[in-house]
């Protein structure tokens, strides 16, 4: 029996959902809050949500759409074109290879988990970066970026879960 | 059956993984090429980017607005607390600039009588494009934000930005609905600036840190600190005298410059329209503004008739 069209488009939109967050992520980090005394740290949300999504549910997120969303927050930052699409395809190369060791694993020991990938692949970005731009960038900013996305992690990740388990857990 | 709906699966299985596997290194590669394609200023790159922008200002223009209000809010409590103390800091700041207001009449009465004896060529007027700032994207690697203000508002690539402070950047992308302002901080920003007191030309570099530093200066021991630093028009996208910031510290190897400009609080920028190409012959008053905007239209009244032609 062919499932009803309405049956359909309900999957469709749950299995979209790791892709929408990670667009809605990408809209939020360009998002003026001013942080005071900060103003040139930002952190890296679309980092974390594809860690999560790379680690939990893989088949969900396609390698074309992360390389698409990273041009998408490039466009909206100014940041070199490019450098997310990078980061965000290293980083879930990264997860998804090491996903076995997170399943069912304690919360922290998935936040620890991304702090080890988040320093040296932030380091790489940076190392990227100044090369392409032909001058050594602040590595204190990379520093204070890097403190501030692990910190912000579980505030990211803990809706993606209760989302995860109320639409996610059937299909 | 059964079976031929597995077979199809199973046969595009391998094509699939070979695919992913594939993807994986193309797509890693394609990011690596957009960034160099990116750094050789391709038109098309550039273009593209301004389209994603453009299209999604709209957006972002709505959705800015509520989380401009939300740090307004904070902000507002944090005023209150310290209104006692910037009451009587205002008020004595006020109390000086009552003075500076009287030596600024005389000047500009002598400015102007100076200027009819001597047939001075006034510098090109001045018009504003007010944006608000929807989009804030300063990250290490760069410093600008997105203002809704674009082509289609008279926004050209170039024109200074500026907000009640002072200098805050320059217009660096133009979409239709929006404009991309790099900000003085940015590693790549580059304003040719004259430091006040000595008179001395300079570029203003940022370093995508909070202070900025002065290039080229041809004497960098006649600087001193606290000295105001203002732009120098040389660009001819800039009009003169746009407040930068002042000067921070000097060492013997570089200077810093702090701005006037709050970072974390920009939230409407003036985008600056510098008309060098229309000189209007008879126009009496065509000194940049600095400061405020009410202040723009500095008493009019002034009476350099149009003697142009006898400038030397």
């Amino acid at each position: 029996m062919k499932p009803g069209l309405t049956h359909r488009m309900d999957t469709w939109a749950r299995l979209s959902l790791p892709v929408v967050s990670l667009m809605l992520l990408a809209f939020i980090v360009a998002i003026p809050v001013g942080l005071p005394g900060f103003p040139n740290i930002r952190p890296e949300l679309v980092l974390i949500g594809t860690f999560y999504w790379a680690v939990f549910r893989d088949d969900l997120v396609p390698l074309t759409a992360l390389f698409l969303i990273g041009l998408f927050q490039d466009s909206l930052t100014g940041a070199p074109l490019g450098l997310t699409s990078l980061m965000l395809l290293v980083a879930y190369g990264f997860a998804q290879s090491q996903k076995k060791a997170f399943f069912g694993r304690p919360f922290f020991i998935v936040w620890i988990g991304f702090g080890l990938l988040l320093a040296p692949l932030s380091l790489i970005g940076w190392v990227v970066a100044s090369s392409f731009q032909q001058a050594v960038q602040p590595l204190s900013l990379v520093l204070g970026q890097v403190a501030l996305t692990f910190t912000l992690f579980p505030i990211v990740v803990l809706p993606m879960i209760a989302a995860q388990r109320a639409l996610l857990k059937e299909v | 059956m059964a079976r031929r709906e597995g077979s199809i699966p199973r046969l595009t299985e391998p094509v699939r993984s070979i695919w992913h596997r594939f993807a994986y290194g193309i797509l890693i590669f394609g990011a690596f090429a957009v960034l160099v394609l990116g750094k050789a200023d391709i038109v098309l790159v550039e273009r593209a980017r301004v389209a994603v922008a453009d299209a999604f200002a709209p957006i972002l223009n709505f959705v800015s607005k509520p989380a401009a209000a939300v740090s307004d809010s904070l902000a507002e409590l944090r005023d209150l607390r310290e209104a006692k103390r910037d009451n009587v800091r205002l008020r004595q700041e006020n109390e000086r600039l009552k003075q500076w207001q009287a030596v600024a009449r005389r000047l500009e009465a002598e400015n102007a009588a100076l200027r009819a004896i001597t047939g001075f060529v006034p510098d090109p007027k001045v018009s504003f494009v007010t944006g608000r700032v929807i989009g804030d994207s300063s990250g290490p690697f760069v410093s600008s934000v997105l203002v809704n203000a674009g082509e289609r508002d008279g926004v050209r690539k170039g024109q200074a930005a500026m907000t009640g402070d002072g200098l805050a950047g320059r217009v660096a992308e133009v979409g239709q609905r929006h404009a991309r302002i790099l900000l003085l901080t940015d590693f790549n920003a580059r304003v040719p600036v004259r430091v006040e007191g000595s008179r001395q030309k300079a570029i203003l570099s940022g370093e995508n840190g909070p202070a900025l530093q002065l290039l080229y200066l041809d004497d960098m021991a006649a600087v001193r600190t606290g000295e105001r630093v203002v732009t120098s028009g040389d660009a001819g996208l800039m009009p003169p005298g746009l407040p930068v910031g002042e000067v921070l510290s000097v060492s013997e190897t570089s200077i810093k410059v702090r701005p006037y400009v709050d970072w974390a609080r920009l939230e409407y920028l003036r985008i600056v329209d510098f008309k060098l190409s229309d000189l209007s012959r008879d126009d009496p008053r065509n000194v940049a503004p600095i400061g405020d905007g009410a202040s723009a239209s500095v008493s009019a009244g002034n009476s350099t008739g149009g003697s142009v032609g006898e400038a030397q």
